[in-house]
Formats: C-alpha cells, sequence, structure tokens
C-alpha cells in the first residue's frame, strides 16, 4: 500500500550496524572476512540475493539471520576507510544507513591467535596465510 | 401456344454406333392424315432434336400429339426406320427417342471403322512375330465407350479379352493387347521359350472381335508370320522363357538375342528404362552394385546370343532396358553412347524389373494409398488454410484438397469428405468401408462439393464445428462414381484407393485432445509428508545443513490413499517428478504447489515437492533435490520410474538447471528427462543448460514478476538468459503477461507486489492466482506428459500454435502469452553470433549476403542484444533495424548448398518491438515475411496470420518493461498450397528469404534465430 510514495532507498534512523572481524570456512580453508551486521528492521527472503555495500564494494555473501530481524553481510576485501553503508537484492538498493562505515569501528581479531592456515585479504595483516 | 420437343439418337443395333447426316421426320397421327411435326439431320453423334408449336399439328379436341417417327437416308429417298406402328399416344412436351437400326439396313451409311495393327515404332503390320507387342489402333466405335477386344484362336476359342475405352471421336487409339506376343499361352499360362512359341504360333490366323456387351460389332484378322525372321531381344532364363521382372537378389539379369542381324562379337548394355528408343537417344550403362558398369560382351551364333549382364548380388532395384551393339574392332573402349539404328534394343516392354520387397516393407492392402493433409484451420485471407492435426476439444475442424496437390484428374470432381475414426492400415486390410461420425450425422450428412482450381480457398470446409470427442480421426475424400456434378455424385462409402485419398492411415489424420489444464487419467491420488531428518549439502558459498522434508502426491485407486502401498496398480511404474522452490522467508514454502502436485499425481505421476532453507542458493537447492530422489527411490522401489522431471521456481529455477549438470557430472545416473524452470533466476552459475547433458526445457516468465524483474546487469537475471543459452535439446519459454513471481505459488502468494518493482499502475494488469495456476498445470503438465510419457500431441502448445482452453478462458479471456521455441532440427540462416562489426549484417551464418537494397533509414545493427537495446532482458546477440516505408525491406540470400528446404516444416525467427521506439504501433506490430526462388517466384506471408508481434507490456517502473521476443512460425506448406493469385514456391530453390515492411509504415525490431525447422 503506498509502497510506489517510498523513494528507494530507505535510511532510516532506526537502522545500525556493527563490524568485526570473524572466521569462516570458505572452500573448506579457515577464511579471515569482516562482517557487517545490520540491525533495525525485518529483513524478507527474496529470489535476488541480498547485498550490503560499503562505498563501491559490495559483500561476497549476505545471510538473512532466521528471525529476519538482521543480516550479516561478510567482505573479502579490503573495506574502505569510511563509506556509506546500503542494503539490497539484486541490483536494488533499498535501504542507507545513516550512520556511515568507519574502519575505526571494526572489532579486529587477534592475528597470532588465528590458525595457521587462516586465508585472508585484509590492509592490516597483509595478503596470504598468517605464518 | 405448347412447344413440343422431340428428341434422340439414331445408333447402329448391334454396337450403339451413332450414325450421322440420316434425315429424321416426326409425325403427329390422325384419323385421316398424319401431321408432320418437324424434321432434323443426326449430328456426328447421331443425336437430334425436332421443336414443333402445337398450332403447327392441333386439330379439334387434339390436345398432345401421338408421335411417331421415319428415318430416310440422307439423301432423303430411302426409308430406313418408322415407328409408325409403335406410335407414342398423347406424347409429353419433351420425348426421347432412341432408334436402332440393324447394320445390314445400313449398308455404306456406317461410319467408317479401321482395325490397324501396329509395330513397337507404330507402323503398320500385316503379321507379328512371337515376343513382339500386338498394338491395335480401331477407329468408328461409338464415342466414349468401353468396348470388349477379343483374341480368339483359329477354331474359337478366347484367347484373352481386353476392355478398352474408345474416346470422344470413337477411336481406340495404340493399345499394346499383348506385350510379348506369344511367349505364353493366354488359356493356361504356360510360359513358352521363344523355340516353342515360334512353333505354337507359327503361320497361325488368329481373330480378332470388337464389341460391347454381347453384341460383336465387327471382326479383324491377325496373321502369325510364317517365318520368324525379326530381331528380338529380351530377357529370359537360362532355357529361354521370358523372365521380366523378379524381387531383388532373386535372380540374374539374363538376356537373350534371336534373329540377330549381325555376326562376331556384340556388347550388351544394361541401360535405366526409356520408353520409346529413338535413333539418336543418349544412353549410359547403369552402374551395378559393385561399381562396375552394366555389360558385358558375347558372340552371335547362328544369329543368337545368350549372356548374363550382371549377377543378382550385382543387381539394385530399377528398371532396366537393354541395348545390343556390334563390336567394332579397337573401338571396344571408345564407343559413342548414342542409340544407332542397327542398335538392338528392349522397346514396348522393358527389359528388366528388379523390384524391392513389396510387402516386406509395405503394409498398404493392394500396395497403394494417396495420403495428403487435409485437416487444418481456416485463415480469413491469404494464404486462407494452415494444414493443423491436432485440436483441442471445442475446436473448429477444418478440411481442404488443395488443388495444387490434387491429380489434375480429381479437379472438377465431386467429392465427399468423410470424418471416420482412425484405423490402422491392418484394418483397412479387412474392411474399407467409410462410416461418417454418427455426431456429424453418419454417411447420410457427409459433406460433398466439387473440387475446385485455382485456390485452396474454393476447396476448404468446415467438417467439424465444436468438436467435442475426444480421439484419433481420418478424414478420407471419397471420389465416389467419379462425377462431375454433385447431381450425378454417389458417393459410395468406401475408400478405395488409389482414386480416393486419406489424411490419416499410417497414422491419425487428426485427433482432438483433451486441455491438459483440466484432463487426468487418475480419478484419485494419495498424498503424504515425510521428514527423513537433516542431511548437510554444500551450497554456492558454504555447506548448509536441511531437513529432508517433502510433500509427496501419486496415483491411487482409492481416495484419501496417504500409503506408499495403495500407489495404483494401473501401471508397474510411473515418472517421478520432484519440484524445488527457491528463496522465501517462510518455511511451507514447498507447499505451495500442492494444486500441480495433485493435477501431476492424477495425470500419472509420483510428484514430490521439496522442502529448503530460506537463504539456501542454486547448487545447494540441487545437491537437496538428489537427496530427495534418493529417499523417493527407496520409499517407491520399483514403482519410482528412473525417468524423471523437474521443475524449479525462482532459485530452484536456476537450482534444476544446475542439477541437470551435476547430475551428468558426478555421475549420479538419475534420467532427467525434461527440466522446468519457473521464473528462474539467473544469478549463481550462469548456466548452460546443454551440451552433454541437454534436455528438453521449458521456461515460465511473468511479464510482471516483482522479485525477479531484471532492469539491470548484463544480461539481467531473469529466465530470457537461462533460455538463451540451453541448447542441443529441444527449448520452450512461455512469456505470460500479466503474471508475477508470488502467484504461482499458493503460500507466497502476493508477497513480490511489496518489493516495490510493481507500482500501482501495474495492478490492473495482473492475472489472478488461478489464472496462474492454471498456466502451471497446463503447460507443466503437458511439458511433462510430452517428455516422460511420450504423448506428442502436446507439442503444438510449446511451438504456440494452440493455448489450453482454460488458460485461454482464465480471467475471462484476459491472459496473453507468447512462446519461443527452438526445435533441435534447424537450418540456421542467421544467429547473428559472428564477430560484430558495423558490417557483418552484411553476412548471414549460413554465408550468404544480407541486404536492405538502400531501403532502410539506417544501416541495422548487430550485436549483444543488451548492448543494443537496454530493455532486452537477453543474453543473445541480434539484429535491432529501423524502417520507415512499406517499401523498406530486409533480404538474406540462402547460398545454394541450402536452398532446398524441403526436410523442413516451418520458417522461424524470434522478434520483439523494441521498447520505447517512436517508430512503433501503439499496438501490435507486423510485416510480411517472403520466401523467393531461383525461378523467380515468391509468396509473401503477413506475419499476424500466425502470430502476433506483440507491444510490450509496460511496467510502472520502465526499468522492468522487456524487450522480450517471441518466436514467429510459418509453417512452410503455406508457401506451396495454391492461393489464387499468388506464385508457390519451389521449396528446393530457396534463394532469398526477405521481410517486408509493408504491412507498417515505420516500426523498430529486433530479430534473432531466423532459420528453417521442423
Amino acid at each position: 500500500m503506498f509502497l510506489d510514495l517510498i523513494d528507494f532507498p530507505i535510511e532510516s534512523k532506526r537502522l545500525d550496524w556493527q563490524a568485526r572481524h570473524v572466521l569462516r570456512n570458505v572452500n573448506q580453508e579457515p577464511s579471515l572476512l569482516v562482517r557487517i551486521k545490520i540491525t533495525g528492521t525485518s529483513f524478507p527472503h527474496r529470489a535476488e540475493d541480498p547485498f550490503v555495500q560499503v562505498g563501491e564494494l559490495r559483500s561476497r555473501f549476505v545471510e538473512i539471520a532466521e528471525d529476519g530481524l538482521s543480516v550479516n553481510s561478510y567482505f573479502d576485501e579490503p573495506l574502505p576507510q569510511r563509506g556509506r553503508i546500503e542494503f539490497g537484492y539484486g541490483e536494488q538498493v533499498l535501504l542507507r544507513l545513516p550512520r556511515r562505515f568507519d574502519l575505526e569501528m571494526l572489532d579486529q581479531l587477534d592475528p597470532q591467535r588465528l590458525p595457521k592456515n587462516t586465508r585472508f585479504i585484509d590492509r592490516f595483516f597483509g595478503d596470504g596465510p598468517i605464518e | 401456344m405448347i412447344k413440343f420437343v422431340i428428341r434422340g439418337v439414331v445408333n447402329e443395333a448391334e454396337t450403339g454406333v451413332g450414325i450421322s447426316g440420316l434425315f429424321v421426320k416426326a409425325y403427329d397421327k390422325d384419323l385421316l392424315f398424319d401431321d408432320l411435326m418437324g424434321t432434323a439431320y443426326t449430328g456426328d453423334d447421331g443425336h437430334f432434336s425436332i421443336s414443333s408449336q402445337s398450332g403447327d399439328f392441333r386439330e379439334f379436341l387434339d390436345r398432345n400429339p401421338d408421335i411417331y417417327l421415319k428415318v430416310y437416308t440422307p439423301d432423303e429417298e430411302r426409308l430406313l426406320y418408322t415407328s409408325e406402328d409403335a406410335v407414342r399416344w398423347r406424347a409429353g412436351e419433351d420425348e426421347v427417342f432412341e432408334v436402332r437400326i440393324p447394320r445390314e439396313d445400313l449398308d455404306d451409311l456406317l461410319p467408317r471403322r479401321r482395325v490397324q495393327l501396329l509395330d513397337d515404332r507404330g507402323r503398320e503390320r500385316t503379321d507379328f512375330d512371337v515376343g513382339e507387342a500386338l498394338t491395335v489402333q480401331i477407329e468408328g466405335l461409338q464415342p466414349a465407350t468401353a468396348h470388349d477386344v477379343i483374341l480368339q484362336s483359329e477354331d474359337g476359342d478366347e484367347l484373352f479379352t481386353s476392355r478398352l475405352m474408345s474416346n470422344r471421336d470413337g477411336v481406340i487409339e495404340g493399345a499394346v493387347l499383348w506385350p510379348q506376343f506369344g511367349l505364353s499361352d493366354p488359356r493356361t499360362d504356360e510360359a513358352l521359350t521363344v523355340e516353342q512359341a515360334q512353333e505354337r504360333w507359327q503361320g497361325h490366323r488368329l481373330n480378332l472381335a470388337v464389341g460391347t456387351g454381347n453384341q460383336t460389332a465387327f471382326e479383324h484378322e491377325v496373321r502369325i508370320a510364317d517365318t520368324f525372321s525379326r530381331p528380338l531381344v529380351l530377357g529370359t532364363d537360362e532355357e529361354g522363357r521370358v523372365v521380366n521382372g523378379f524381387v531383388v537378389n532373386e535372380g540374374s539379369a539374363r538376356v537373350s538375342g534371336y534373329n540377330v542381324p549381325f555376326e562376331g562379337r556384340v556388347r550388351v548394355y544394361m541401360v535405366p528404362r526409356q520408353r520409346n528408343w529413338r535413333m539418336g537417344d543418349p544412353f549410359a550403362p547403369v552402374h551395378l552394385v559393385g561399381g562396375r558398369p552394366a555389360f558385358v560382351d558375347v558372340e552371335v551364333e547362328a544369329r543368337r546370343f545368350q549372356a548374363v549382364v550382371a549377377q543378382s548380388d550385382e543387381l539394385a532395384p530399377g528398371a532396366y532396358d537393354f541395348i545390343v551393339r556390334p563390336l567394332r574392332y579397337g573401338y571396344e573402349d571408345d564407343e559413342v553412347f548414342i542409340l544407332r539404328e542397327n542398335d538392338l534394343v528392349t522397346r514396348t516392354v522393358t527389359g528388366l524389373v528388379v523390384r524391392e520387397e513389396f510387402m516386406a516393407s509395405k503394409t498398404v492392402l493392394g500396395g497403394c494409398v494417396n495420403t495428403q493433409p487435409m485437416s487444418g484451420r481456416h485463415i480469413s485471407g491469404r494464404p486462407y488454410f494452415q494444414y493443423v492435426d491436432t485440436f483441442q476439444v471445442g475446436d473448429d475442424v477444418w478440411g481442404a484438397l488443395d488443388p495444387a496437390a490434387l491429380d489434375p484428374n480429381l479437379i472438377g470432381k465431386a467429392v465427399a469428405l468423410y470424418v471416420i475414426q482412425h484405423k490402422p492400415p491392418t484394418a483397412w486390410s479387412s474392411d474399407s468401408s467409410l462410416t461418417h461420425l454418427p455426431v456429424l450425422g453418419g454417411n447420410p450428412a457427409v459433406l460433398k462439393f466439387v473440387t475446385q482450381p485455382g485456390c485452396i480457398n474454393y476447396n476448404d470446409r468446415l467438417l467439424w464445428p465444436n468438436a467435442t470427442i475426444e480421439g484419433e480421426y481420418d478424414l478420407v475424400a471419397d471420389f465416389g462414381n467419379d462425377a462431375t456434378s454433385l447431381s450425378a455424385f454417389t458417393p459410395d462409402d468406401s475408400f478405395d484407393p488409389p482414386l480416393d485419398l486419406i489424411d490419416g492411415y499410417f497414422v491419425s489424420g487428426f485427433r482432438v485432445v483433451p486441455d491438459p489444464t483440466t484432463d487426468t487419467s487418475f480419478a484419485n491420488c494419495g498424498s503424504f509428508q515425510y521428514n527423513d531428518g537433516p542431511v548437510t549439502v554444500t551450497d554456492d558459498y558454504d555447506s548448509v545443513t536441511v531437513d529432508r522434508r517433502a510433500i509427496v502426491y501419486f496415483p491411487s485407486d482409492v481416495a484419501g490413499a496417504t500409503m506408499v502401498s495403495q500407489i495404483s496398480t494401473a501401471q508397474s511404474s510411473y515418472p517421478v517428478v520432484v519440484i524445488v522452490h527457491g528463496n522465501s522467508s517462510v518455511t511451507t514454502s514447498y507447499l505451495g504447489y500442492n494444486y500441480l502436485l495433485e493435477h501431476l499425481a492424477k495425470s500419472g505421476f509420483i510428484a514430490a515437492s521439496i522442502h529448503l532453507n530460506p537463504g539456501m542458493h542454486g547448487t545447494g537447492r540441487a545437491r537437496m533435490l538428489f537427496q530427495h530422489l534418493t529417499l523417493l527411490n527407496a520409499k517407491f522401489g520399483s514403482n519410482a520410474a528412473n525417468n524423471i522431471g523437474i521443475m524449479g521456481h525462482s532459485r530452484g529455477g536456476e537450482a534444476v538447471a544446475i542439477a541437470a549438470r551435476l547430475n551428468h557430472q558426478d555421475s549420479l545416473g538419475h534420467n532427467i528427462n525434461a527440466v522446468i524452470s519457473l521464473a528462474p533466476t539467473d544469478q549463481y552459475t550462469s548456466e548452460n543448460l546443454g551440451g552433454t547433458w541437454a534436455t528438453p526445457y521449458l521456461v515460465v516468465y511473468g511479464a510482471m514478476d516483482g522479485d525477479v524483474a531484471g532492469g539491470s546487469g548484463n544480461p539481467w537475471n531473469t529466465g530470457f538468459a537461462l533460455y538463451d543459452r540451453a541448447s542441443g535439446a529441444k527449448k520452450s519459454m512461455v512469456f505470460v503477461y500479466g503474471a508475477t513471481h508470488g502467484r504461482f505459488n499458493t503460500v507466497w502468494g502476493d508477497t513480490d507486489l511489496y518489493f516495490g518493482k510493481i507500482g500501482p499502475t501495474d495492478m490492473p494488469k495482473l492475472i489472478s492466482a488461478d489464472a496462474h495456476q492454471k498456466v502451471a498445470k497446463g503447460y507443466m503438465t503437458a511439458f511433462f506428459r510430452q517428455n516422460l510419457k511420450n504423448e506428442t500431441q502436446w507439442k503444438g502448445i510449446f511451438r504456440d500454435e494452440w493455448v489450453p482452453s482454460a488458460v485461454e478462458l482464465a480471467d475471462g479471456g484476459a491472459v496473453k502469452l507468447y512462446v519461443q521455441y527452438e526445435d533441435t532440427t534447424r537450418s540456421e540462416v542467421d544467429n547473428f553470433e559472428e564477430a560484430h562489426t558495423a558490417t557483418s549484417w552484411q553476412t548471414s551464418t549460413i554465408g550468404g549476403a544480407v541486404t536492405d537494397s538502400s531501403t532502410l533509414p539506417a544501416n541495422p545493427q548487430e550485436n549483444e542484444l543488451f548492448n543494443l537495446d537496454n530493455q532486452s532482458p537477453h543474453d543473445t546477440s541480434g539484429l535491432l533495424l529501423r524502417w520507415d516505408n512499406t517499401s523498406d525491406e530486409l533480404r538474406f540470400n540462402v547460398p545454394s548448398a541450402h536452398q532446398n528446404v524441403t526436410a523442413y516444416n516451418a520458417v522461424s525467427f524470434r522478434i520483439t518491438q523494441k521498447v520505447g521506439s517512436a517508430s512503433n504501433p501503439a499496438g501490435p506490430q507486423d510485416l510480411y515475411l517472403t520466401l523467393n526462388d531461383t525461378t523467380g517466384n515468391s509468396r509473401s506471408i503477413k506475419v499476424s496470420k500466425f502470430q502476433e508481434i506483440p507491444q510490450p507490456q509496460s511496467r510502472h517502473y520502465a526499468q522492468y518493461t522487456k524487450s522480450a521476443m517471441n518466436t514467429v512460425r510459418i509453417p512452410l506448406h503455406v508457401f506451396i498450397i495454391e492461393v489464387v493469385g499468388t506464385d508457390q514456391v519451389d521449396l528446393t530453390k530457396i534463394e532469398s528469404l526477405t521481410f517486408d515492411f509493408g504491412a507498417n509504415g515505420t516500426g523498430e525490431v529486433e530479430i534473432d534465430s531466423v532459420e528453417f525447422t521442423e
């Protein structure tokens, strides 16, 4: 109802994000990724894959929580220092977060405590597995 | 004043031959003086006519004349006949007389009669040798009458009788009575050697009697030579008995020569059969199976020879003659193959016929049946008629006799068209009677007309309006008593080849089929759900753990069945269909296709819909499909055939294409024989359903999809790209105007209406959930029935030849859908895939020149369609072109090696209006497709007679409006049926095909896949 009156992307103060390092197995190898979690609305599943983008950089994949109240987006490329965070499906941007991404806000893992064969592409640790 | 007509014919009594030039007087018999009513001379055929007014003869109280005739010689002197003793009292106004005068009274008034005996070359003969063809020509007979020509021995025994027809001039022209005179005795069928025949017939005098009925008109003597001196060459056995033919591999080509007029060595050639050899005719020995030319050299001794030109294993089926030529020393290998005056040749009778095994390969009683298409639909305007062999219940069945396909003797003849139940050739063998369908009124109501030349439009008739009874039928054209008018016509209620024609016989001529949307073969079905616990499968980004949960429907013999053991016993096994749903926040998506599962089960499938977790991608869904196939096989055992169809919706639609590949790459052994993608994504693996896992493929997609809507990326993420990339198997795509994403799934419903891609102006265009379900049931059931149950009657649906009626009628007839189709049998003219340059459009895929003859306002552009048009959803190259004049055209020349297109049934191309082009009309676009042959003949067919080039369905958010191609198929037979005012095109010599833009003055379209196809 009245959907056509909405100008996408929606920018709402209720939307927020958190960013942190996480380990995920990608292709059966531990990989260090950046996870940006977005909350503040209900996220439906759709046919088209959801995405999160920081500036020009788009997430590698996104998982919508079972209850639909949050999404976890995963990045395996270096994130910009700062940038606008947006969420959408396919090529369609639907949400824009009012608080911009700031790399300083990233909760980092201790590289010394990661598995030896962890793969990552991160500007803080340099490329390649941890020695 | 009353006018009286007295007419009739004067014949020779014995033969019925009309006598011309006689003087006829008609009298009115009176008490004192007879009145002369009139006179006339008989015409060429003996007919006369006399008119008289009542005032000429009427006397007091005389109301009607009492007529008798007198017939005189032409000089009016001698009376030949009178009927004064047989007066026709109180005659009517039109009296007909037949006057028969004995031959003895006619003397020299009889027409000139002549019997000529002719030799092989048409020269008159007085006697004959054995082995020659006894040919007669007879003049002076009753015109257009069957005559018995009887050959009798000297003692009056009948040797044989031939019944011959005189022409309109009373002449039997050069008819062979006895092809190889004397080489057998017709009374006993005893085969004689040439020597025996000479001994049997030498010096005899035979009698040739000609007559009608029991009356002999005249006789003629046939003399047999006292000595045999004329050369004779013929095929024989070793003893010298004539052998004119045998079944292949059952004899050798042995030739015997008698009375050979030269000595020494001769060469005997076996050559292709030719009628009436003449000096100067070229000839060439045939090449035998082993490759050697068919000739042999042999010595002539005592004016005779015998030679074997070819052994039995060297002979191919065919008709051959023999030519015997004396060898000139030293020139044996330098012969000129021109028939010389002194060459001997088998003439009237073919030297040797080597027959194919007949009944082994031909099941037709009598060996001959004329089949030709007749059933079809009427088209308003040219080409007036299209042959069709599948009709849906409720369709009108028309039949037509194409004058171009009729034997000329059947033009202008009365014919009755029977619609009968189809029966196989074996049934025809025992019963050739025709029974017009009782629902059409039976045989008394059979439709009759006189065939007309000039146009198929004159010979098409509505045979069965609103065909209501499913079944297979034949159409038979019964020419009955071979009459030229309906008043004289009597159908004989019997199929009598070769005069009568049939559309059917080997396979049915046409069939009336039910709507696959509503048709079922099982009254009941059972259903149950299972959950066999979790399993972990790999997905595109990660692994995922999923419950193995599904709902299953199966054919059953009882209502309410819930156990596998209650599966119907009607069949030992059933094909399996598995549905893979798409992504949704709800976990009951798999229950949204129960309407389809139930219909599939009642149509004879074990049908299951499997559960998948929210968020799963393409590969994970495909892996889960295999998990469930294993479970279904375990549950149903041998009742589940390894004959599988898969249907996926949304992400599931992409997953089923992935599954076909994985099944092959991982050697999983599932026989996946049909794949359907419903509103599929194309976002994970860019699948090419082709190569070694090519599978018959159907895509169904809605023009108002609010989720997988396209609109960005190259190519767009829609089913168009999946369809375009699929290859190696038959494929079809149904683009449904007004259809959304979610309404195909009863659990999803209208969710995609609120995803921000469907706007308020779209809402009135949406079709109902009921219509969505009918599209799914109709098209998907037909597709699985065609590909898993080999039911070929549904193929027309996927070529857009017909639409299931429930779909057509859904939402009050508001459902419009457009179909793309590609067959595996095709000859591409242009697919536009070659390296793209500014001029690459000028050369087609098959290497022909493409030209606009400088008519178009700008050069066409060949490229990826998404590069030419940002509204194109396609993943294929095509041609973008615009026209601004009705004389504009685009011509594709066909290289000589590809000009014979008779192996194909249709010319086909894909086309779309370019979204947003101001050149296109507000509605469907139209144009002509013209085929031109090398002899200068051409025919143009208006595309709208067969397919619509629709206006794209516009979307509220313009980026989602699509330049979506649909396929136009024009049957090739419409270029060869006879249509008044247009050429018939020679399909063996297609020089070019042309898009003629004469239907609309302006337009801008994209085209692809220009081809001749099955």
